[in-house]
């Protein structure tokens, strides 16, 4: 299970708020192509994965995946 | 003493990508050089922003050599150094929560507050210090 924290793994400071360019954002973190889905593959390969260090990998690159927000601009 | 043992430094970790040995002579070791060193955390009565920043690169050291010691979980001076960086980011996410307000919940009862301040401080989307 994962906890929330307070806090970006990068900083953002949106300078010139801009609408349109934040639903492109938003899609890519949660929509059908985004950052979720690829966290969410990580760690449903974990479970069958035959490699124990390679396990851990996935468990931990899915997890912090699901915190990052990849911002462009 | 090598920069992995004496482990997270901010005046050099950052500019050189990181703090541990196997990484220093990859080829990307010191492409880095825009990031401006951070002055020493801890000392005295840090402002928000500064002891963020320094929550937020403790914490990548953590998160990065968890990802290294799940390949490599015999290695003591990666333990050495992850419990370390584990100790020095439990202590400033307190000193966060005493003086502005919990980052998480594992300190949220440090804020000294009559109230939840996890919920009405602002979220890090609302511009929230982040």
């Amino acid at each position: 299970m994962w906890n929330y924290e307070k806090r970006l793994q990068y900083p953002v400071n949106i300078t010139t708020p801009n609408a349109k360019v934040a639903q492109y954002i938003m899609s890519q973190y949660g929509g059908p192509d985004g950052e979720i889905g690829a966290s969410m593959r990580y760690l449903s390969q974990r479970f069958t994965m035959s490699n124990r260090k390679a396990m851990g990998v996935l468990n931990d690159v899915g997890t912090s995946l699901s915190e990052m927000f990849h911002k462009r601009k | 003493m090598n920069n992995f043992q004496r482990g997270y430094n901010m005046n050099s970790s950052i500019p050189r990508q990181t703090g541990y040995r196997s990484m220093q002579n990859q080829p990307m070791a010191g492409r880095a050089e825009a990031c401006r060193p951070t002055p020493t955390p801890m000392s005295k009565p840090l402002s928000r922003n500064h002891l963020l920043k320094y929550i937020n690169e403790v914490s990548f050291a953590v998160n990065d050599i968890t990802l290294y010691l799940d390949t490599h979980p015999q290695d003591q001076e990666a333990i050495a150094y992850c419990k370390k960086h584990l100790e020095m980011r439990e202590k400033a996410l307190k000193e966060y929560a005493k003086h502005y307000g919990p980052l998480t919940i594992d300190t949220a009862d440090d804020s000294c507050s009559e109230h939840w301040k996890w919920v009405t401080q602002p979220w890090p989307w609302e511009g929230g210090y982040c």
